[in-house]
């Protein structure tokens, strides 16, 4: 049997082709499966990288404005305290090629590094700090420097813009931003507060304001050779403070530590004996318990009483203190005719008096420089001598919040440097006796009366001011008893005869002013009362920009309208 | 069947690459947001110092300073009105 060799060809050839096409079936499907796997890959990643949110936002910004502690700012809005960027040249050990190189750098650049310094502590740790807060020319010369052994570390500063203005007021506070003195202390919690760090806390301090009255307390200084001064200026009705000095002060920025008892806080820290000014509150006690009236005459006064052995002698006694009325008896500052008054009102109506004011109590003020008052016992001796405030001993911040309750109509206001803070007072004498308590401390400072009150030189024409003064031998510091060193107080308020603001100034020992006065007295009325007469008309207009009644009280108002 | 699975893919491939070009867009305004944000929180540091700048330049005893170095006495003319007012006996 022949074979059909053309038929076997073919068929040969659809073999082959059928096996070639098979295999290219394979190849394809796995070329095509390939793509597939890879495009799924592809498209799996895609929709992944789709839902993915985080990846291509190239940094979240948490970056906060603003800093660790809130700003605080006067009542006018005027910067007091402020955190703001600072930076510390630090030098770390593990980038130092060449340390002697690094250290000429430094010593020209930053002269006041203490190299000698630098070099000890470079031997034991890694990081050294060569100068904190840099100033921006310093700054710059590291930039310039480019030493990278040299580095930057960003902190935080708090910047007090007013200076010596506030500094006993608003007080420090540490390298770690924690308050360590004064309303930074006792805000501390407030000021840190992270919800409202935006929101600058509002006092009741004029900036204006405590820069004259810190300028004329200054001059007085000067004037009267003094080792210090203090004055406070409270609203006589709601007892926010407007104005709080005590010298001599330090810069806020300076942070050095002090030590020195000089710079104690003469407003809330020290106590002193007040002196006379006290009598005002003898006076206002007896009247209100309607046992003297203004004008009772107090007659047959002594030179010299006896407490037990005790003499208490008549300041300055002369005929004319013999036989003194009840006015009288303040205006001419009479000890005797206040021991009279006591004796009349008795002596357990007079100490439950000067209790219900407060002024052997804490003080209650946004500081942490306060000081509790020692509180005598009672006796017979000392009751009749804290009636011209002698043997007790308060604060100048206790006398003002005192003061503003006799002058403003009977009600003892807290005192408070918060301008937001509620307002708090209880009556502790009758608006009549108030009024009459007035017009007797008119008497004192008029220059008209012809008893001439030792208030008369701060008698500013326009202002109606109303006052008594003090004055106290201080407490010796080596023996016992008193020292030859006095200390001075007028407690002021006008305009009379509705005040409504009280002024308190004290001069820490202070000498005789012959190139004023002509003469070396040095009793309050030769420069306390001086002083606080030319703080009066200095303050006068500030005061007056916001305050009509003050405007129409003044001389030029009724001149020109 | 071919036909079905290139549609599928198809919208598949466009949902994808729309999402991709919605995202990159996206990126770059946030990225543009991001350097506005930067530049405010800057500017309102740089408000911050000049405040505390103001703060020292506003400062009355450097405006009382000035005033005596470049003021006469006589500048605030409501001044000597006022000191004869205040001297009336």
């Amino acid at each position: 049997m022949k074979k059909n060799k053309q038929l076997d060809l073919y068929f040969d050839e659809i073999q082959t082709n059928e096996k070639e096409h098979k295999h290219l079936e394979f190849r394809s499907n796995i070329v095509v499966s390939a793509f597939l796997i890879i495009f799924l890959i592809i498209s799996l990643r895609l929709v992944f990288l789709g839902f993915d949110k985080n990846i291509y936002i190239y940094s979240k910004n948490n970056e906060q404005l603003f800093y660790e502690r809130r700003d605080v700012i006067d009542s006018n809005g005027i910067l007091l305290a402020k955190n703001t960027a600072s930076y510390d040249l630090i030098l770390r050990k593990n980038k130092v090629k060449n340390i002697d190189s690094i250290l000429i750098k430094v010593k020209i650049n930053f002269p006041t590094v203490k190299i000698n310094n630098v070099k000890s502590e470079y031997k034991n740790k890694e990081i050294i700090i060569l100068k904190r807060n840099l100033s921006p020319s310093d700054y710059n010369k590291v930039i310039s420097l480019g030493e990278p052994s040299l580095e930057l570390s960003k902190k935080e500063m708090r910047v007090y813009p007013q200076k010596n203005l506030f500094s006993h007021i608003l007080g420090k506070i540490d390298i770690d931003n924690n308050g360590i003195s004064g309303f930074e202390m006792y805000y501390d919690k407030e000021l840190r507060d992270t919800k409202k760090l935006s929101i600058p806390i509002k006092l009741s301090l004029k900036t204006n304001i405590q820069y004259l009255i810190h300028e004329e307390l200054s001059k007085g200084i000067k004037d009267f050779s003094a080792s210090g001064a203090a004055a406070i200026l409270m609203e006589a009705h709601t007892g926010k403070i407007i104005s709080m000095v005590s010298l001599p002060d330090v810069d806020g920025n300076d942070r050095k530590e002090i030590k020195e008892k000089k710079y104690l806080s003469k407003t809330t820290k020290s106590l002193y004996e007040l002196g006379s000014v006290f009598k005002t509150f003898t006076i206002a006690s007896a009247i209100d318990n309607k046992i003297i009236g203004k004008n009772d005459l107090f007659s047959d006064l002594r030179q010299r009483v006896y407490c037990g052995k005790f003499p208490i002698d008549e300041y300055r006694w002369d005929k004319s203190k013999k036989n003194l009325t009840v006015e009288q008896i303040l205006v001419k500052s009479s000890n005797i005719g206040t021991i009279e008054i006591i004796k009349k009102n008795g002596l357990e109506a007079h100490q439950k008096f000067l209790e219900n004011l407060e002024i052997f109590e804490m003080p209650k003020l946004e500081v942490v420089e306060l000081s509790k008052p020692n509180k005598n016992r009672w006796g017979k001796c000392n009751t009749f001598t804290s009636g011209f405030g002698h043997g007790i001993s308060t604060t100048l911040l206790q006398l003002t919040r005192a003061y503003a309750s006799i002058v403003n109509g009977g009600e003892l206001p807290n005192a408070s440097i918060l301008l937001n803070s509620e307002v708090q007072k209880r009556r502790v004498i009758s608006e009549k006796t108030s009024q009459l308590m007035n017009d007797m401390l008119r008497a004192n400072v008029d220059k008209k009366n012809k008893t001439e009150g030792s208030g008369r030189n701060a008698d500013i024409n326009g202002y109606f001011v109303i006052g008594k003064t003090g004055t106290a031998q201080k407490p010796s510091e080596t023996e016992k008893g008193y020292s030859k060193e006095i200390v001075n107080i007028f407690a002021s308020a006008f305009p009379h005869p509705k005040p409504k603001y009280v002024l308190t100034v004290l001069i820490d020992e202070p000498n005789g002013a012959p190139q004023i006065w002509k003469h070396s007295r040095r009793e309050a009325g030769w420069n306390a009362v001086y002083i606080a007469g030319r703080i009066i008309q200095k303050i006068g207009p500030s005061l007056a920009i916001n305050d009509l009644d003050l405007v129409k009280f003044h001389a030029a108002y009724s001149k020109y309208n | 069947m071919f036909k079905k699975y290139f549609i599928s893919f198809f919208i598949l491939f466009l949902g994808l690459a729309s999402v991709h070009f919605l995202k990159n867009k996206t990126r770059e305004i946030e990225i543009k947001t991001e350097k506005i944000s930067k530049n405010i929180i800057f500017m309102q540091e740089n408000i911050e110092v000049q405040k505390i700048e103001y703060g020292f330049l506003a400062s009355p005893e450097r405006i009382s300073n000035l005033a005596k170095k470049y003021l006469s006495n006589d500048y605030i003319f409501l001044t000597s009105e006022y000191i004869k007012l205040n001297e009336k006996k």
